[in-house]
């Protein structure tokens, strides 16, 4: 019997302590996970001594490194309600990765409500129940009910809260003022943590083909979105790209836990995609969090070093957007102006299995016209400052 | 004006902090609480002060580590009582004051054209 790729299954848990291990459920803990990288290398130093001849002794064996990458398709929790506490998988990466996990679990308020006086195709002024404390719905997920026809479409998103005025900056430009209901429906939202505490460590198995690996202080090292639109030409599922580092707590055989099939990703098309206040075209979209973590030197511990720590991270959203004439859409412009846009993309159909993608203001780098293929696209990052809740996802419920 | 702090990466529930704020709360103590809740701890509210006299007031502050100013008075030490464990609430669970939320922007597209709603 050979050990066979395929057979790879992951589970995580939240680490209560650095260097603690706790041992995630094979059953309730696990994860599925795509296009696994992992790397168990060497950390050596030269063995500079002469031996009396041109031979050299080999390298002094230091210690070694644990690392890897892999995928996650960006998949709702699903369910008719939002999940228990840290009890969806995906998010534990989502916290080991500097998001707060926030749950609504009743709509606010409970059935949806009159808006307020003053509403326009931009901003919303939310009813009576809503509360007054700036920034309190930014970034959430918001039902206008008058809209748009299917329920998902009446979905929209917050851009900015100000409490006293009650007034819901949008992340899109509707065709006309909403005027009936409104109601911040049930979800689950991982909004960017931009505190200065330590983002938590995980607690993580992996089986590699009849081989478990107990991984501790595993440290989200590396993140980004990945979102390419689905065309009639080709679909791709929309996934989170994780790099980690850990430390091998403990490793024997054993052969992989059967992972249960989640049923499919919901697809990035037939939904919104938001740039500036302008519904764009375009074939992907990312955001990459930029992060570096470091290892404080320190002799107490196995390896010379106490477990990493995110020191930085620099956010920048890129996407390939089709590229529009100057009246319609003038990135020139926008870049040379240097002011905030939000960004915004939302896919899916059903309550607990749609996606929503907000970054409230992003700056323009200039954006380079493209004209290798049918159409003139543009390519190009813009910026994502240390702003409160500056990147949010969000699955909505109702 | 106030403004929400920032979570840290933790699970928080929003309607805990919703309801708290509603009621009053400041929003750190708000964000606090609903940091707390979602670690499944309730938050007790405060005793209440009411009908407790000075000097079962000043055995609370000692008991709790609160310091008080020279002849302070009754409402001075519910006030430093009711900070201290605010404040301690807080720092327990992590919320700090969040950075700066970005000036609204102007939006900069021809919206009014007929292509603003699907891209083309």
């Amino acid at each position: 019997m050979s050990r066979k790729a395929n057979e790879i299954a992951f589970a995580l848990k939240m680490q209560t302590a650095p260097s603690a291990y706790d041992s995630p459920n094979t059953t309730t803990d696990l994860q599925p996970i795509s296009n696994l990288q992992f790397s168990i290398a060497g950390v050596t130093v030269a063995n500079n001594e002469y031996t009396g001849s041109v031979h050299r002794n080999g390298d002094d064996l230091a210690g070694k490194t644990v690392s890897g990458s892999f995928n996650v398709y960006l998949r709702p929790p699903g369910g008719a309600d939002v999940p228990a506490a840290d009890a969806f998988p995906l998010g534990r990466i989502l916290k080991a990765a500097k998001f707060s996990e926030v749950r609504t679990t009743t709509a606010i308020p409970a059935a949806a409500a009159a808006l307020g006086v003053g509403s326009d195709a931009t901003h919303a002024v939310l009813g009576t129940a809503a509360g007054t404390t700036d920034d309190l719905y930014k970034g959430m997920a918001l039902i206008l009910s008058d809209i748009a026809t299917p329920l998902y479409d009446r979905l929209t998103a917050v851009r900015h809260y100000a409490g006293t005025a009650k007034s819901a900056e949008l992340m899109e430009v509707l065709g006309a003022p909403p005027a009936a209901n409104y109601q911040i429906p049930k979800q689950l939202s991982f909004q960017r943590d931009m505190t200065q505490a330590d983002a938590p460590l995980l607690s993580t198995k992996l089986w590699l083909g009849g081989v478990r690996y107990d991984l501790m202080d595993f440290n989200v090292s590396g993140h980004r979105w990945s979102l390419p639109v689905s065309t009639r030409d080709s679909a791709t599922q929309p996934m989170l790209e994780v790099s980690f580092t850990a430390t091998i707590y403990a490793y024997a055989d054993e052969a992989a836990p059967t992972v249960p099939a989640l049923g499919p990703v919901p697809l990035f098309k037939d939904g919104k995609f938001w740039v500036a206040g302008k519904a764009v075209g375009g074939s992907s979209m990312a955001v990459d969090f930029g992060l570096r973590v470091a290892y404080p030197p320190n002799p107490n511990y196995t390896d010379g070093s106490e477990p990493g720590e995110l020191v930085e991270s620099k956010t920048t959203v890129n996407m390939d957007r089709k590229a529009y004439l100057k009246a319609q859409f003038d990135t020139l412009a926008m870049a040379d102006g240097q002011a905030y846009y939000g960004v915004f993309a939302q896919w899916g159909y059903t309550g607990g299995r749609m996606v929503q993608i907000v970054v409230p203001d992003a700056r323009f780098n200039y954006q380079s016209p493209q004209v290798g293929q049918d159409f003139i696209t543009e390519q190009g990052d813009m910026w994502v400052d240390a702003l409160s809740r500056n990147v949010c996802l969000n699955f909505p419920y109702f | 004006m106030s403004t929400l702090p920032s979570f840290p990466s933790a699970t928080v529930e929003f309607n805990v902090l919703h309801d708290a704020l509603h009621a009053g709360d400041d929003p750190k103590l708000a964000a606090a609480k609903a940091v707390a809740a979602g670690r499944g701890e309730t938050i007790e509210e405060p005793t209440s002060f009411t009908g407790k006299s000075k000097t079962d007031l000043l055995r609370i502050a000692k008991a709790e580590n609160v310091e008080l100013p020279d002849n302070a008075t009754v409402p001075v030490i519910i006030d430093a009582i009711e900070q201290a464990r605010t404040a301690k609430l807080v720092e327990s669970t992590g919320i700090a004051d969040a950075p700066p939320s970005a000036p609204p922007a102007e939006i900069a597209a021809d919206v009014s054209a007929p292509d603003a709603t699907t891209g083309d």
